[in-house]
Parts: structure tokens; sequence; C-alpha cells
């Protein structure tokens, strides 16, 4: 990867990007709120920028959708935006949806007609084009209805409508889903996951749910006070998260203190008691593990040798079990490491885990996310 | 209560033979204030939806102006209309003061303040985001500006409602540079003061009662398109 | 946020101009009327209209509207008479500052001040009447037994009954005054009260608080039917009150119309007008309400 601002307009396989940005600041009352040296956006990808609320995810949306003015380059279809004619050319080849629908107190069809007319589309193909968009996200149906007689979800589909009306080659989502309750937001994810991929346009999607985030990423951009803390495929930032704060971030809540040793080509994270952990891939050193609580298995029995991919079981007790949702978190200690396991119900109820239950935890080797330890405060 | 109800009686009788002066003060008053209004209204309410979106030098001494002109007594302005339309005032040679015109003058200075100091408000109201959404479609400022209108719209209706309200039943500007001259520019307040003066109460009753139902007609009429234009 | 400061300035001009086109369209209309209807060249302001500045009294009785200006309309049709009813003191402001052509007015020392100032230059008596003190019908302060107003009213403050006064400056509240200081009384205390507000208003708190006021014969006898008050009072010297007529003096004040005033003065004084004068209110009320005055004062008071 190079830094050079020439070469941010020409992507990486040799693709142009269609949205490209670099050195973006964004400076309110003295302090930077955006800073992103390096953006890319290659056709047909959706790329989420994730982080905690006031990581400046929404501000860089504004700044690449041309809503909001900050130093640095931007550069749309290989042109550099430098004007404000040039911003208002990138607006009205974009759409934005916002987490509020901000809907026209008019009828669903008016409104997913307005961008249409904004670029000056009218009559039999305005209609065409925006039925055309509300058959996409199921909303034709309420053509003629008026905005207060809509529900969340459906007021956000046809806010997702007038988006997609108007054919844009770059489709901005600003935390699309944070209005809506779970099963609304559940329903209108996996409908706009194929709308995009059936589109196939390009998407820059700000969130700060990880789950939505893994639906629907495959680029990911972690920010965090204005910075880029790590980007690239969703896979990498999901499963090899480069600091703790993204690893929590990401739902990687438990973490186990060690050294990583090289052991026969293998690498193990050895804790406290001495005891030791099979890892995937790590640097030796003082490191930190992470597992995501989904990754740990509990069994009542030890499994036998050879009918398990878990290289790493271990025998605990119980000491906690909370609701999540609907799921059950359960705490067991082995000594000491304590583990985290998220279960349904159901299995709960089969393994007959209470508190102080005898269980059995296991989970792979590829499961542990092995950091560089921070530096301890004292 | 008996001089009360007398007097009603003679203010129906007047109403229903169709007395042609009261109907005349009738149409007069309301002629004048539509039109002080509708021209308060195309001056003033791009005028408010412009000082609520745009930021210049000097910005906050024309709100605190608007906002102080809220307040101005209708008196005050009609003294001070009076004034610049007098015979030896700046604008003397118009000849514009005791006519209709001059009342439509000051009547306009009266509801100015108010139409855009309420559409500042009702556009102010709407939600940034909404404006960022319509800009982000890519509206240019024209149509972001007459969608953000139209969204205010029952609003900035109530604005005109009450600017209208003022306005017709407004009796101190009115006197002042109309001056209340029968057959010329009495309208339905100062005939009422007059005529209660002058101790012609049944002839004040009924110039009252067809204030009242203008009034309360205008406001009906407005309020019924406020409920329609909510529906849709 | 998303207009930058150029832009913005722009949005603002393109307002203010539109405002000024609807602002230059509406006085360009106007405008144009204006110097079509004025006679062009000769000199005289405003030839086709006329400002009248009367006392309320005199308008609220009905003689100008009912009497007056249809004679002077007939006479002269292309003479538009504004009419505008104040009190006499502010009549006479309107004409010092050349706001009026002609005025009708009862203040005669007043008067007096504005010709010697040099605002006039014709004052002439048109007509005259007596106020009266109304009062309840059993009349506790004996003011029907007075000898003149100023006795009537010096029994008053003792009598148990209030006085309610206009206190509004206008011509009757300034001859209640000159009573009440012929009678050595002050008007302060329990028993009097203001009300700010014209004839008629005035005369309907008398009534309801059963006590005394001074009034012009007209107002009182178009509300004598919803009154509870008599009137007490005899004709007397100190209740006398003079109209006259005055033309304001147009080299003084060039834009006044002294023409159009003076053919106004003539109307009033004229035989036949002040016949009518004489007459006016016998019908409504059984008596009239002025007396002619023109010849009375044996001619013009330059």
């Amino acid at each position: 990867m190079t830094t050079s601002g020439n070469t941010a307009a020409t992507g990486r396989a040799g693709q142009a990007p269609v949205l490209a940005a670099s050195e973006i600041r964004v400076v309110r009352a003295g302090s930077a709120i955006v800073a992103v040296d390096r953006f890319e956006l290659p056709e047909r990808t959706t790329h989420v920028l994730l982080g905690p609320n006031g990581a400046g995810k929404s501000t860089f949306l504004r700044v690449l959708n041309g809503l909001e003015r900050a130093t640095g380059r931007i550069w749309f279809d290989g042109r550099e935006i430098a004007s404000g004619r040039d911003r208002r050319a990138l607006r009205r080849a974009t759409a934005a949806v916002f987490q509020r629908s901000h809907l026209l107190a008019t009828s669903v069809r008016a409104n997913v007609e307005m961008g249409l007319r904004a670029r000056g589309v009218r009559g039999e193909e305005a209609h065409a084009r925006a039925l055309r968009a509300m058959e996409l996200v199921g909303v034709e149906h309420l053509a003629e209805r008026g905005r207060d007689k809509l529900s969340g979800g459906e007021a956000q589909r046809v806010s997702v409508a007038r988006a997609l009306a108007i054919e844009p080659r770059v489709l901005f989502m600003d935390e699309p889903m944070a209005s809506l309750d779970p099963p609304t937001r559940r329903s209108l994810l996996a409908d706009l996951r194929s709308v995009i991929a059936d589109l196939s346009i390009a998407v820059v999607w700000v969130t700060h749910d990880r789950d939505e985030a893994v639906a629907v990423a495959d680029a990911v951009t972690f920010l965090s006070g204005g910075q880029v803390r790590q980007t690239g495929p969703a896979g990498d930032v999901f499963q090899r998260p480069r600091t703790t704060e993204i690893a929590h971030f990401l739902g990687l809540e438990l973490y186990i203190d060690g050294e990583v040793v090289l052991d026969r080509g293998e690498a193990r994270l050895v804790l406290a008691d001495g005891t030791s952990i099979v890892c995937g891939e790590a640097e030796p050193g003082p490191s930190v593990g992470c597992l995501y609580p989904e990754d740990v298995v509990l069994f009542r029995q030890p499994p036998e040798e050879g009918s398990t991919s878990l290289r790493n079981i271990r025998k605990g007790t119980v000491t906690s079990i909370e609701t999540l949702g609907r799921v059950r978190q359960v705490t067991v200690a082995c000594g000491v490491l304590t583990l985290v396991a998220t279960v349904t119900q159901a299995a709960v109820a089969e393994l007959k885990l209470e508190v102080g239950s005898p269980v059995f935890a296991g989970f792979k080797a590829s499961a542990l996310h092995v950091l560089p330890r921070p530096p301890r405060r004292t | 209560m008996g001089q009360i109800w007398e007097g009603f009686e003679e203010a129906l009788r007047l109403l229903f033979s169709g007395d042609a002066e009261v109907y005349q003060i009738a149409l007069r008053s309301l002629w004048v204030s539509t039109l002080a209004l509708t021209i308060a209204a195309v001056i003033g309410v791009p005028l408010g939806a412009a000082l609520a979106q745009i930021r210049f030098w000097g910005r906050g001494g024309v709100v605190s102006l608007v906002n102080t002109g809220m307040g101005v007594p209708p008196v005050v302005v009609g003294l001070f209309v009076g004034l610049l339309l007098a015979r030896n005032g700046p604008f003397g040679d118009l000849r514009l003061l005791y006519s209709n015109q001059a009342m439509v003058i000051a009547q306009l200075v009266i509801a100015l303040p108010i139409v855009v100091g309420l559409s500042m408000a009702a556009i102010q109201h709407l939600d940034e985001g909404l404006r960022m959404q319509i800009v982000a479609l890519g509206a240019g400022r024209l149509r972001t500006f007459w969608l953000l209108l139209r969204e205010a719209r029952i609003t900035l209706m109530a604005a005109l409602m009450v600017a209208y309200g003022a306005l017709l039943s407004e009796v101190g500007a009115v006197q002042v540079v109309g001056g209340n001259i029968r057959g010329q520019t009495q309208v339905l307040t100062t005939g009422i003061v007059e005529r209660m003066r002058s101790g012609q109460q049944a002839t004040a009753i009924a110039l009252g009662i067809i204030l009242m139902l203008l009034v309360l007609g205008v406001l009906g009429g407005m309020t019924i398109i406020q409920q329609r234009s909510r529906r849709t | 946020m998303f207009i930058t400061a150029s832009q913005r300035l722009k949005l603002l001009l393109m307002f203010l101009v539109v405002v000024f086109a609807l602002m230059a369209a509406a006085c360009g209309d106007d405008g144009a009327a204006a110097t079509e209807e004025s006679p062009a060249g000769d000199g005289a302001y405003e030839a086709d209209q006329l400002i009248l500045a009367t006392t309320t009294s005199l308008k609220d009785s009905g003689l100008l509207d009912e009497l007056v200006l249809p004679a002077f309309n007939e006479a002269h049709p292309d003479i538009t008479v504004k009419t505008i009813a104040v009190g006499s003191g502010e009549a006479m402001q309107m004409g010092r500052d050349g706001e009026a052509d002609v005025l009708l007015v009862h203040s005669p020392a007043d008067e007096a001040a504005f010709m010697e100032e040099g605002n006039g230059t014709i004052r002439l008596p048109v007509a005259q009447n007596y106020f009266v003190i109304v009062g309840p019908a059993d009349d506790p302060a004996g003011v029907a037994d007075a000898a003149d107003a100023a006795e009537a009213f010096a029994a008053i403050p003792d009598s148990g009954t209030p006085f309610v006064s206009r206190g509004d400056d206008s011509g009757t509240h300034k001859k209640e005054l000159s009573v009440w200081e012929a009678a050595g009384v002050t008007p302060e205390g329990d028993w009097y009260t203001s009300t700010g507000q014209g004839m008629g208003e005035t005369l309907q708190v008398t009534s309801e608080r059963q006590g005394y006021t001074l009034t012009d014969l007209g107002t009182f006898l178009s509300m004598q039917d919803s009154l509870d008050l008599e009137v007490l009072s005899e004709e007397s010297e100190d209740l006398r009150n003079i109209y006259s007529v005055i033309v304001v003096n147009q080299l003084v004040h060039p834009k006044t119309n002294a023409a159009g005033a003076e053919m106004f003065a003539q109307i009033l004084v004229a035989s036949d007008m002040q016949a009518q004068i004489g007459e006016f209110g016998t019908a409504e009320f059984g008596q009239p309400l002025f007396a002619p005055n023109a010849a009375a004062l044996g001619g013009p008071d330059y």
C-alpha cells in the first residue's frame, strides 16, 4: 500500500475505485473529529464504517457524500471533487439513507419520486422508476399512503426506495437500522442484502452494530476518535482484530493474559499456572487471547479423543448463568482461566446446567484471537 | 340586559335588511386586511425561511428587529406610518394618507414581522436532518427551500392565521392612517369605536357581529385547510 | 451548514431584490395613480382633495355626514373631503402642521391663539349650542336649581354623587375643566372619575353609577333611551359651545388646499345652510341640536 495522494485514485487490482479519499480532516472547535488518511470504495463493494458512537463515522460519511466540507481530497469516478459544483454533482450521483427516514408529509409515491424530480425526471418515467424501486424493497402496496400512516420499518423501506429510485452510483447508509426494533431490523437487513447484491452497487454503510456489519460488509474500516484503527476485508477485521479496543467492540469479551511461545512450530499461549492453550497464528511475546463467547462449546461429559476438532478442552464449574436476549451466557471457572460461553436456552436445559454444575468447555485453536498485550496502566 | 337585547335586535335587523353602509364597511375591512396579509405572506414567508437558514453578518440584528416588530402595538405602527405618509412627511407627495392604500401599508407593517418571525420559527423547528436528507437526494437550493416550506406548511398556515386575525381586529393603525372617514376608510373596528362613542349601539353591535363572524369564518376556513393538508 | 458564505449572500440578495421589486411595484402603482389624479402645473397641491379636521362631537352628531358634506359634494363634485374626527386640540395641531386644510373646532381661546400665530386666514363661527349637565332624576346636588354651571358643579363634590369625566383632552373635557375652575373646585377625590373615552362610553358609565357628567346634547339625545339620566342644566353662558370653521394659511403651509377650504367655509356660512343647521336634529329628537351662528356674530373674524 502506498500513501501517495496521486495513487489514491487507482484501485488495488488496477480497477479504479468509484469513490476514494485521502488526507480527510474535519476539525471542530480545535479538535479533529475525523482524520482519515486513505479510503477507497471499489465498485460493487459494501464498505462498513464501524466504531463506537462519536467515532466520526457519520461525519466521514457526510464528507464522502459531499454534504459536509473537509480538508483533503476526494475522487469520484476518478475525478477529483474540488468545488461546490463538484460536490453537488457527487450528491446527484449518489443517494443517502439516514437513521431516521425523513419522509416529507406527502404520499409514499411522491416521496420515492422526490430524488428523481430533483434530477429532472418526471411523469411516466418517474412513476415507472419509483414503482421499480418500491418493488425492490416491497413497499409498492403503500404507494398512495401518507407518511403518517407508515410503521417505522415501512418508513425506512420507503427511504431506501427513495434512494434506490435514482439508481445511485454509491449508496450511503448512515445507521439505517438504528431506530428499528429487532424483528423489523432483521427482515429489512435480509432484504437489503439481497437488493444490494442484485443491483451490485457500491455502498458505504455506517453502523455501530457488529452483527449488522457482519451481515453486510465486504470491507470494514474501524474508526474511533476520528481515526482509522483498522481497515481491510471484512473477514480479516472480524477474525484478526488488531487491538483489544477493536476486539472488545467486536464482542470478544473474554481476555486471557499469557505469553506466546512457539513449540514445535505450534503457537501456544502459556497461562499464569503454567498450562497452555493452542493458538492459531501468533507472534511470540506477552499477549492477550480473546474469544467470541459463541465460539466456546460446553459438554456435560468430556468428548472422546478424535471426536472433535476442538484443540482446547478444559474442565470447570459453572459460576453463573445470565439471560442475554434470547440466549444464555454461561460463565465457567477453569482454574486460572474463566471462559464465557453463549448457548441457547435449550442447550442449558439439555446439559442440565446450573450454578455449581461441573462442565467441560472447549474452543478451536483458530477461535482464539491473540493480540499483543497493550501496555498496562499502573 | 334589556338594552343589550334591544341592541341585538336592531343589529340583526341591520344585518338582514342588508344595510348598504354596514356591508360596505365589512367589505372594506376584509379587502384591506386580505391585501395586506397577501403582500406580507409573499414577502414575509420567503424572508422568514431565508432568515432561518442563511447565516450572514447582521443576522442577529435582523432577527431581533423582527422579534421586536412582532410586539409593536398597531397604534404605534400607525403613528409611524402616518408620519411617513403625512403631507409634509418624506412620502407626502404620494398622497396616501387617509386612503385605503395607507391602511394596507400600515397593516403590512404590522403583519410582516409576525409572518417573518413565525415563518422563521416554523422552518427552524423542522428537523435539521430533513434538510440534510433533501440536499443528499440531490435537490438544489431553491428546491430544498421549496420542499422545506411545503413541509412546514401547517405551521406557516398557523402563522398566517395569527397575522390575519391580528389585522382584522386591529384598530389603532387603521384609525391613525385611515382617518376613519365614513364611506372612504371606515373599517369594522374603527366603525365600532365611532358608533360606541356617539351612542349608536345597535350599529356598533351589528358591526361587531360581522367582525366576529369574519374572524371566525376566516380562521375556521384556515383551520379546515390545515386539517385537510395534515391528512395527506 | 451546507451553504457556503458566498451562496448565502447570493440567496439573501435574491430575496432583497424580490422584496424591493414588490415594493416598487406597489408604490409605482400608487404613484402613477397620484400623477393621473393631480391637476398638473396649477401650483395648488391636492386641489381635488380637502382634509377636514373636525371635533368628534360635531362629526358624531351626524351634522357633517348628513348635511354639510352632501351639500359640498353637490356644489364641488371634483373635490373629495376627508373628514378626520379628532379632539379640538389635535385638530388645531394638524392645522399648525399643515396636515389639514380646514378645521371645525370649539375651543375659542385656543382658536384665537391659532389665528394669532398666523396659522389661519379665516375663522368664522358656524353654529352654537349649549353643553348640558346630565345626572340622576332625583338630582342630589340640585343642579337644576343652580343659576349657572359653575354653581351647579360647586355643589357636586359634597352631594355624595360621583362625577364622571371624559378625561380625554377633548373640547368637552376642556370645557368641563374650565367650569371646575370657575367653580373653584379641584376635580379630585373619590367622587371624581375619568373614563379616558368618548362621550358615548362616558355616558354609559355615568348612567351605571348614577352620577353627573357634562355632555353635548346630540350624543345624549341619541342615547337617551338606553340611559337612566336626565338633562338637569339650563342654558347658561358658561355652557355655551361655539363651533368655528378655520381656513389654514396656505402662505405658511404651502401644501394646503386653501381654495377648497374657503369654498367649504362659504358653504357652511351660507344662509340656506345656516337655516338647515338650525333645523338639524328636529326630525329625530324633536328639538334642534345646534343654533346657526354665522350671522349672530356679525361677520367674519379676520
